[in-house]
């Protein structure tokens, strides 16, 4: 990808205190993301995803959190910047949208004026500009008739519209980065497939870069650029998306892709992965994955492997001492 | 009882229909929302049958009224050769024994308040499925068959992983030894290595006791790779059935045909072809007349928007609700995929 | 095979003595509250006197050393006569919110599971009941059916029963469309086991609230009734009674409306004090604190 990185993340570990001791829930996680570049993070649930994005816009800390490590915005040091400064990042510069739309929503409001409010806010524009700017953005998500519908209330919209508004919302300031965590699990999925189709769009016409994190390897290969794959606080492999499902070398990914049943062709057999993932208390010094691995060797238990190129081409990392082989990308 | 024969019905529903009322706002007319509108299917000995379509299409509430957990305003209900439509609820109770469901969401689905061992016994217990002392055994062994420690009987639901939630729900519908059991959503919630297991401990059990399921989900991937059969449901009504493999790769019904598209695969080219998905499901509350789906329909004519297209026969074991398939004809079904 | 965890009632008593010992404002509560028992169980140890000797040479005598709390106006000390009258109030309102809360709980859990028929008439009922203020119900019921022990405990009873219904209702109703009582039904229980098993010891944190907040409630109805002369009959000691006797000679004797009056603030306060406790520690984290 060209360009310096609008966000580079290094070393990051975040904390948690749990019954009196400190437990990293995430442990050196270091990617790039370069501009309009879209990253999706994918693991399953427990694998730190969504606290690697609340770091990204400095929502973690106070009491109970501890975040070490580096975030660079465009060279500005999150880690660690204070409140104020903080909130000029989030929402103009950094914006976030979440599974779940109603929790962003005010359900007194008119959502039009909530987007009208977003912008003044941010852009210090005029009532009426930002009615207008507003109203562009609703048409932009496609929201069907939207000069009727600026002055309904959220709980007047569907679970889809709903995440359209709040979409439009946080596009409406422009910002250079959109966080998306699980935007589309609780949609249906041919409301899924519009929204991804939509964020696709909207990210190459704006030129804005997305994190988007997800569960599901399906949503991963229908939106990112590139893919991190996470296991119990770990990236395991990063690699654009098209190596990424071609030629998995970390045999959690492999196992993940494995687990799948695809509806385009015949699953002959599905195999499981055995075990469970590990609770924050029970992380072991080695590689995370090393109980469930089918190639784990007496050393994956001792150091935890770096994520790294081992043979492959430089953008395609693994963290795995027995990775498997590089090989021809098949079709 | 008697052997169960190598095929023919098991469970069947015959022109189902069941509404609800809708919540009324303050001085609107009262509305009826029609969850199931003449809904018919045949679950056979030893199948597995997928009931797929979006939230609100009516699946559940299939599942739920052939259990008779809900009960139709009208069609009826056949169990193993019986009608149990107005089956008396003395009857229907011990009928449970050979019918059993397990939910979306195991928490749900467990009284917080029992140990796994109490919620298993008092199943045993109730049944009289064996003698009050070897009920302990009995308990043991289904933990077993259902991969979970014996340690895990003194324990409170809140105390597992959800796969393992979902494995104790599996266990209680299990200790009825039931013949059919409907699964509702039974791995959705699961993450994708774990639900991988769940259908494993699924298929494992269909081979060993010759289990019936109804398989009902929304992840057509999930159903293509489980079920034999599938049935496309789509506002209350089915759309289209038929086995699952020229079900998906070769839909009839432009919504089986959306609902395919729409679903992620793990294939990045093919994740990124343009796919044409449009609109939203309508409110069940008003429903368009014709075709539900003709709003939606890239193909749509004046018929479908008047006429309640009916069930034709696809051939090999396919039926589609479809008016422009019969002109489509087979050459249609190039033309559809 | 590991051995289950306890019965449900003991867990349940387990849980309460837990969180009873959590928290100062039901400790406090409890504290004072079995005070006032205990001075009911041993009323004739703590007596200084017979409560219906009269001495009518001692007629509204002020608080002494032989009568601690002075004396009304038939001579009889006032202070044997509030730890007597203890034992009216306690057993008069622990029998009726017993009942009620027994009758209240078993009508909510029908009318919410069942729902139907059986839900509009018990609703109806309520709704009929609920209309009428506690005490004025009691006072109808008891002008008509004389004023007696059983009676009173009747009238009272019956007053309390829909706020049991109300609060029974309500959750089960919510439990209702839960899976696991879903579940209940596709496994083939009984609605009857269903409800005992797994309804209601889902929502009895709500009703025992509700017991200890309306057990003020009718000690309070049990004195007004006594207070406009419909309580049980003189002359034994009630407070109710005893205050209205000590109206007669407000001006002169104001310690006779007082004191009674006291006691009853103090059981009133406990019960309110254990009541809100109990709340607060049980609302919101019902489901989670398992």
């Amino acid at each position: 990808m060209p360009g310096d990185p609008v966000l580079s993340v290094q070393g990051l570990s975040v904390q948690f205190r749990i019954g009196g001791a400190w437990r990293a829930a995430t442990r050196g996680i270091d990617f790039d993301l370069a501009p309009n570049e879209t990253l999706a993070l994918v693991g399953e649930s427990g694998c730190g995803k969504s606290i690697t994005c609340a770091s990204i816009l400095g929502l973690l800390g106070g009491e109970g959190a501890r975040v070490e490590g580096s975030i660079r915005y465009r060279g500005r040091e999150i880690v660690g910047m204070p409140e104020s400064e903080l909130e000029k990042i989030r929402g103009k510069e950094i914006a976030m949208i979440f599974q779940e739309p109603m929790t962003a929503l005010n359900p007194v409001m008119p959502v039009g004026e909530q987007i009208a409010e977003a912008i003044s806010v941010h852009l210090g524009c005029s009532r009426a500009e930002a009615k207008t700017r507003a109203l562009g953005f609703m048409e932009r998500v496609r929201i069907p008739a939207a000069p009727e519908r600026y002055r309904d209330y959220p709980h007047q919209f569907s679970g889809g519209m709903r995440q359209r508004i709040v979409i439009a919302m946080a596009m409406a300031c422009q910002p250079r980065i959109l966080l998306a965590d699980e935007p589309t699990t609780a949609l249906d999925v041919t409301i899924q497939a519009q929204i991804l189709a939509e964020l696709r769009d909207l990210c190459a016409n704006l030129e804005m870069s997305m994190v988007f994190i997800t569960h599901s390897l399906g949503v991963v290969a229908a939106i990112a650029d590139r893919v991190a794959v996470m296991y119990a606080g770990e990236i395991v492999e990063i690699a654009p998306v098209a190596e990424l499902f071609a030629a998995p070398r970390h045999p959690y990914t492999q196992a993940l892709l494995q687990a799948i049943p695809r509806v385009d062709r015949e699953t002959v057999t599905l195999r499981a992965i055995p075990g469970q993932v590990p609770a924050i208390a029970e992380f072991g010094s080695g590689c995370r994955f090393a109980p469930r691995c089918p190639r784990a060797s007496e050393a994956c238990q001792a150091v935890p492997p770096e994520l790294a190129a081992r043979g492959g081409p430089e953008g395609h990392r693994v963290a795995c001492l027995a990775p498997a082989p590089v090989r021809e990308r098949a079709s | 009882m008697t052997p169960p024969a190598p095929r023919g019905p098991l469970l069947e529903g015959f022109n189902l229909t069941k509404t609800f009322e809708a919540r009324r706002r303050m001085g609107a007319p009262r509305a009826r929302v029609h969850a199931l509108d003449d809904v018919s299917l045949t679950v056979a000995y030893r199948e597995t049958l997928g009931l797929v379509g979006e939230s609100g299409c009516g699946k559940s509430t299939a599942g739920r009224t052939l259990l008779r957990l809900l009960e139709p305003d009208a069609g009826s209900i056949w169990f193993d050769g019986e009608d149990i439509t107005h089956a008396v609820p003395r009857h229907m109770r011990a009928l449970r024994k050979r019918l059993q469901i397990i939910f979306q969401d195991p928490y749900a689905s467990l009284d917080p308040r029992m140990t796994v061992y109490e919620t298993l016994a008092e199943v045993l217990r109730v049944h009289n499925v064996c003698p009050r002392r070897e009920i302990p055994a009995r308990v043991a062994e289904l933990l077993d068959t259902v991969g979970l420690p014996p340690s895990a009987a003194g324990r409170y639901p809140h105390a597992f992983s959800g796969g393992q939630r979902q494995r104790i729900g599996i266990a209680r519908s299990l200790s009825v030894a039931p013949d059919l059991i409907v699964a509702d959503e039974a791995v959705s919630a699961l993450d994708v290595s774990i639900q991988a297991q769940i259908l494993e401990l699924l298929a494992r059990l269909r081979e060993k006791r010759g289990l019936s399921y109804l398989f009902i989900s929304h992840d057509l991937g999930v159903v293509r790779y489980f079920c034999q059969r599938a049935v496309v449901m789509y506002l209350g009504r089915i759309v289209e059935s038929g086995p699952v493999a020229a079900l998906f790769d070769a839909p009839l019904h432009p919504y089986t045909r959306m609902l395919r598209q729409a679903s992620p695969v793990p294939d990045p080219v093919q994740a990124r072809a343009t796919v044409q998905v449009t609109g939203e499901v309508p409110s069940p509350l008003a429903p368009p007349p014709g075709c539900h789906f003709h709003p939606r329909c890239p193909l749509a004519t004046a018929i479908c928007r008047q006429e309640r297209p009916a069930m034709r026969d696809a051939g090999g074991g396919r039926l589609v609700a479809c008016h422009l398939y019969r002109e489509e004809g087979k050459e249609g079904q190039a033309s559809f995929s | 095979m590991p051995r289950p965890a306890g019965s449900a009632a003991g867990r349940l008593a387990r849980k309460l003595w837990r969180i009873a010992t959590a928290n100062i404002t039901i400790e406090a509560g409890i504290v004072l509250f079995l005070l006032v028992v205990a001075v009911a169980v041993f009323a004739p140890l703590i007596a200084t006197h017979d409560p219906l000797d009269q001495d009518l040479f001692e007629r509204l005598g002020t608080p002494s050393t032989e009568h601690w709390l002075g004396t009304d106006s038939f001579g009889r000390d006032i202070f044997s006569r509030i730890v007597f009258g203890a034992r009216i109030s306690l057993v008069i309102g622990l029998s009726a919110v017993l009942t009620a809360m027994v009758v209240g709980s078993f009508l909510g859990v029908l009318s919410g599971y069942l729902g139907g028929w059986v839900d509009q008439l018990v609703g109806q009922a309520t709704n009929i009941l609920l209309a009428f203020p506690s005490l004025i119900l009691g006072l109808m019921v008891v002008a008509f059916l004389g004023p007696s022990m059983i009676n009173l405990i009747a009238a009272i009873a019956l007053a309390t029963v829909p706020q049991f219904v109300r609060v029974a209702r309500a959750p089960t109703v919510a439990l209702r469309d839960r899976d696991y009582i879903q579940a209940c039904r596709a496994l083939g229980f009984s609605p009857l086991r269903t409800m005992l098993r797994h309804v209601l010891p889902n929502i009895w944190p709500e009703i025992l609230v509700m017991a200890t907040l309306w057990l003020a409630t009718a000690i309070r109805v049990e004195a007004s009734l006594a207070f406009i002369g419909l309580g049980v009959k003189p002359p034994t000691p009630t407070w109710g009674g005893m205050i209205r006797e000590g109206f007669e000679n407000i001006l002169t004797s104001l310690w006779l409306a007082i004191f009674p009056s006291l006691a009853i603030l103090v059981v009133v306060f406990a019960l309110n004090l254990i009541g809100d406790g109990l709340r607060d520690a049980l609302d919101p984290r019902l489901r989670k604190d398992e």
